[in-house]
């Protein structure tokens, strides 16, 4: 951006709707101002910028040179007020306590008579005590009484959780040593509720459970039902290690069996016999015993829960690593108004996700937002150096070795002073500044533009065929900041000074991945997906060597009819079912016979016999016979006594059918 | 001798036949535990597998008496039992027993015999002694009877009627041995090993000794919750929806029995369900009668004794 480009720009600015207000300048003529006529196309502009020179030695008739002009006032203020009073500017009509609580809305709420969020004003206006009698302060009220009273429910059952998790380890890893019960207080009976209380270790299937119940039985001396729950803790440990399938119907035998080459067949078949003897045999279960049992099945089962943990651990870390922070576009001090604004008056407005190696070329100026790697500044001052705009509002080494611009830490509350040059712009600006710029000696091509106090506070300087534009802090280009005075009218007019397409760039820049990896991680699911492969391991650990067996998927095969002819075929020969299958298959061959040799009415087997007689030429008598032995097959379905005679007589009749001119 | 010292020498007889009759050592426990229980044995399995060798070697190493009958169609009952014959020396009748007059008695391919012949061991399975012309003869103590039969033919055979083999405590089906144990066998014959000739087997024990383990079982303890889950087994046998016939109170009552023998195998004064579990398909295959229609999908006795085991809930368990 040259100062010749800038300039040209002076006749733009529209001083008619311009308020009294107009800060710091003893010479400012308002009416003057207001007789400024703006000017529509780049020719005019360098006309008047020829005047300007020509005439500025004419006080009377000096127009005020003024880089905030290619955008009307009116414009801006329409855009303004439509970005300030849409619904996602929450900020704006904010009228609860959270509001007043932020030092840079209020603050800057009561820098300028300008604001135009009245809801913010009237929040931070109120005062903490007001009257109980408004509906919405009470509201308020309520709300912060509950949300008090959800935090604290919150973190009281998150430290209950802590303490149960704590102690559960220290159980677990430290160990408990079981103390026998006073034997002086082995007579005293437990009260009825207590002992129904402790439930059964039968149906119980929780590990944890079942290991407080062991502990619960053998403190009331009721030994038989401590080791009993110790064994069915050791049974659902092993479960739940993938080693035992767990039913009602299986015996300590079968589980032994499936353990046969497990490292804990030992301890298992040690607790199986004992826990049978007294369960089965009538053995004494004593403290000792359960002692014993207790130190055999307390590793497997602590290696369990441990694994158990571990995976809930797992899952809560993932929980917790899921902070994605975003920027609150709609918030006081979001870039929404910006983005807004600038895209009513004709600005492409974009985030740039893509990494900043090749800024295309379409890019007029670029907005950096936030703190950037080392790597981006290079590309960034390469950017400004071929002609753009680069919009700066932190410090950096880079850019200061580069351009010798340096930040201050500086305070400043209040409007900000322009400087000489620019006295007779009508501009009124605020800030809450916490930075201010050290430009250093001056150079060619730099211009400020605001001034916080003695510092330069917005300002220009030339890189290469391009320039760097410097705020002192990215809240001045915040919706809080630019719904007050002539900030969004000054900011916009600056971004736009150089073209059409304005980036910003944050920290969500670069965030392409250029491996899958790279995606997860920078999607937020590296720590999740990791934690996943981590329980795919344990459970493959766990889970044996049938975890993740690869094998062919199952082909399922239609079969023939001829194949299920000879399966049924092979299951009558299994069970020796000859007459069943003479007695079916051989009406079965009379009734098509019957269908073929007497359509129109049904025959008897005599009759039937001697048109079959005629038809294949055999005798008659032998038909007969053959008919009545297929026939009585159907009465005498005797399947457990096979006779080769059936077959015969079934290979004879098919034959018969065949030659009478088939079953079809 | 205690529990313990019984089930020892259990083992080391299985451990001593297993040195003839190699790659078949649960058919050996089962046989012991048929033997212990005062059971008789039906071996079903193909030609070639060793059943006689199991036999011999059983009688040699039990130290007990040993008789094999060849049951063909033309065999009589008297042929079994013994029949009186005229002497014409003393000049009267005289008794001369049958094979069956034994301790062992191996009853080869018992289904080629008529069922008049079959039922001539009814009594003598069942009763423990044989009855020829009025007058009843005692058995030996221990008397087993191992029959085999071949599963495969079914020409000239006559199956073993529901009566008969209800008198058998346990059916056995014998597989071929495993490849290692099949290589085994070629060493030992390559080596001279010659199955007509077990005099190399050491005897281990002695009739009074088999009789004692039988008396043992009187002091193995059962809870009431196993003769729930015995006769729940058995009842679930009854209402399957593939069985007509379902198991018979001697089949609880054997069941029973078996349970305490392996409980004595292992060394154990009590029995547990896991007894009761293992050797339900043993006691219970050939008693169950299943519907033909059953029978035509193939179903078999086994299949519907793995379902009453996967319904039956096992006491007292940790499920």
């Amino acid at each position: 951006m040259s100062r010749v480009k800038l300039s040209g720009m002076l006749a733009l600015l529209v001083l008619g709707s311009l308020p009294a207000v107009v800060h710091a300048t003893p010479n400012d003529d308002p009416a003057r101002s207001m007789s400024l006529a703006p000017a529509a196309s780049s020719d005019v502009e360098e006309e008047e910028h020829e005047e300007s020179e020509e005439d500025e030695d004419d006080p009377s008739e000096e127009v005020p040179l003024s880089p905030f002009s290619s955008i009307p006032r009116e414009d801006v203020e329409r855009s303004l007020s439509r970005a300030l009073s849409s619904p996602e500017a929450a900020f704006c009509n904010e009228k609860l306590a959270a509001v007043r609580d932020d030092p840079l809305l209020c603050s800057l709420s009561q820098l300028s008579v300008r604001q135009r969020c009245p809801g913010l004003r009237a929040a931070c206006a109120a005062k903490p005590a007001a009257s109980n009698s408004d509906s919405s302060f009470a509201g308020s009220l309520l709300g912060k009484g509950l949300a008090t009273v959800g935090n604290l429910v919150y973190w009281l059952v998150l430290l209950v959780l802590l303490f149960v998790l704590a102690v559960a380890l220290a159980r677990i890893l430290v160990g408990v040593e079981f103390v026998a019960p006073d034997p002086r207080r082995k007579g005293v009976p437990l009260s009825p509720s207590a002992v129904s209380a402790v439930p059964r270790h039968i149906g119980e299937s929780d590990v944890a459970r079942l290991w407080s119940l062991a502990e619960q039985s053998a403190l009331s001396s009721r030994f038989e039902d401590a080791v009993a729950a110790l064994q069915a803790a050791l049974i659902h440990a092993l479960r739940i290690s993938g080693k035992l399938h767990v039913s009602p119907a299986q015996t300590n035998g079968d589980y032994l069996r499936a353990l046969r080459s497990d490292e804990s067949y030992g301890a298992a078949r040690d607790v199986f016999r004992s826990v049978e003897a007294v369960q089965f045999g009538g053995a004494p279960a004593s403290a000792e015993l359960y002692r014993r049992l207790f130190d055999r099945v307390q590793p497997i089962v602590v290696r369990v829960l441990s694994v158990l943990l571990l995976c809930a651990f797992c899952f809560a870390e993932s929980g917790c690593s899921n902070a994605l922070s975003g920027l609150a576009d709609g918030g006081g001090r979001g870039l929404g108004v910006l983005t807004q604004v600038l895209r009513e008056q004709q600005v492409t407005v974009r985030r740039r996700i893509r990494a900043l190696t090749e800024i295309e070329s379409d890019v007029s100026a670029i907005l950096v937002v936030g703190e950037q790697s080392d790597e981006a500044w290079p590309h960034l001052l390469k950017f400004a150096e071929a002609g753009g705009m680069l919009v700066v509002t932190e410090s950096s080494e880079a850019l200061a070795k580069a351009t010798n611009v340096h930040y201050l830490s500086e305070t400043y509350k209040g409007r900000l002073d322009l400087p000489a040059d620019l006295q007779k712009v009508p501009l009124e600006l605020s800030a809450v500044a916490h930075h201010a710029l050290d430009l250093g000696p001056a150079v060619q091509g730099e211009q400020t533009y605001a001034l916080a106090g003695k510092h330069p506070y917005v300002a220009e300087r030339s890189y290469g065929d391009g320039t760097v534009l410097y705020f002192g802090d990215d809240e001045f280009l915040s919706n809080a900041s630019l719904s007050v005075g002539d900030n969004a009218l000054f900011v916009v007019n600056l971004l736009r000074n150089n073209g059409r397409v304005v980036e910003l760039v944050g920290p969500w820049t670069g965030g392409g991945a250029s491996s899958t990896l790279s995606s997860l991680n920078k999607a937020g699911l590296g720590a999740l997906v990791a934690q996943l492969a981590l329980l795919a391991v344990l459970f493959g650990w766990h889970g044996g060597t049938a975890f993740g067996l690869r094998r062919d998927p199952v082909a399922v095969r239609r079969r023939a009819f001829r194949d299920h002819v000879l399966a049924l075929g092979e299951s009558y020969r299994r069970a020796r079912a000859t007459r069943f299958a003479l007695a079916t298959y051989g009406s079965w061959l009379i009734e098509r016979l019957r269908e073929r040799l007497s359509p129109q009415q049904p025959i008897g087997l005599i009759d039937l016999a001697g048109r079959i007689a005629a038809k294949v030429e055999q005798p008659e008598s032998q038909l007969v016979l053959l008919l009545t032995e297929a026939r009585e097959a159907q009465d005498d379905l005797d399947v457990a006594r096979p006779s080769p005679a059936d077959l015969t007589t079934l290979e004879k009749l098919e034959s018969l059918t065949l030659r009478a001119g088939g079953s079809k | 001798m205690n529990l313990e010292q019984l089930s020892s020498e259990l083992r080391r007889i299985e451990t001593e036949v297993s040195r003839a009759l190699v790659g078949q050592e649960s058919l050996v426990e089962h046989v012991l535990v048929g033997l212990v229980a005062r059971g008789h044995v039906l071996i079903e399995g193909v030609p070639g597998l060793g059943k006689t060798l199991l036999v011999r070697a059983l009688a040699r190493v039990l130290g007990l008496s040993f008789r094999r009958i060849q049951f063909t169609p033309d065999l009589m009952p008297s042929d079994i039992t013994g029949s009186t014959l005229y002497s014409q020396k003393l000049g009267e009748f005289s008794f001369v027993p049958g094979p069956v007059f034994t301790e062992l008695l191996l009853a080869d391919e018992v289904n080629r015999a008529p069922a008049k012949t079959q039922s001539a061991l009814l009594e003598a399975m069942q009763e423990r002694s044989v009855t020829t012309d009025g007058i009843t003869r005692p058995l030996a103590d221990p008397f087993l009877v191992l029959a085999t039969q071949n599963p495969i033919e079914s020409q000239g055979t006559y199956p073993l009627p529901e009566a008969q083999l209800d008198r058998f405590l346990l059916k056995l089906e014998v597989g071929h041995p495993s490849q290692a144990a099949e290589a085994q066998i070629l060493h030992n014959y390559v080596a001279g090993f010659d199955p007509g000739e077990l005099s190399h087997l050491t005897q281990i024990s002695s009739q009074a000794a088999v009789v004692a383990m039988q008396r043992a079982l009187g002091d193995i303890r059962i809870a009431r919750e196993i003769i729930d889950y015995v006769t729940d087994i058995v009842r679930r046998t009854r209402t399957h929806p593939s069985v007509s016939l379902g198991a018979s109170p001697r089949a609880s009552i054997g069941l029973l029995n078996v349970a305490r023998a392996h409980a004595l195998w292992e060394g154990r004064d009590f029995v547990i369900p896991d007894d009761v579990k293992s050797y339900a398909h043993a006691v219970l295959r050939h008693r169950l009668q299943l519907q033909p229609d059953a029978e035509l999908e193939g179903i078999t006795a086994d299949h519907c004794v793995d379902a009453v085991l996967r319904d039956a809930v096992v006491p007292k368990t940790s499920a």
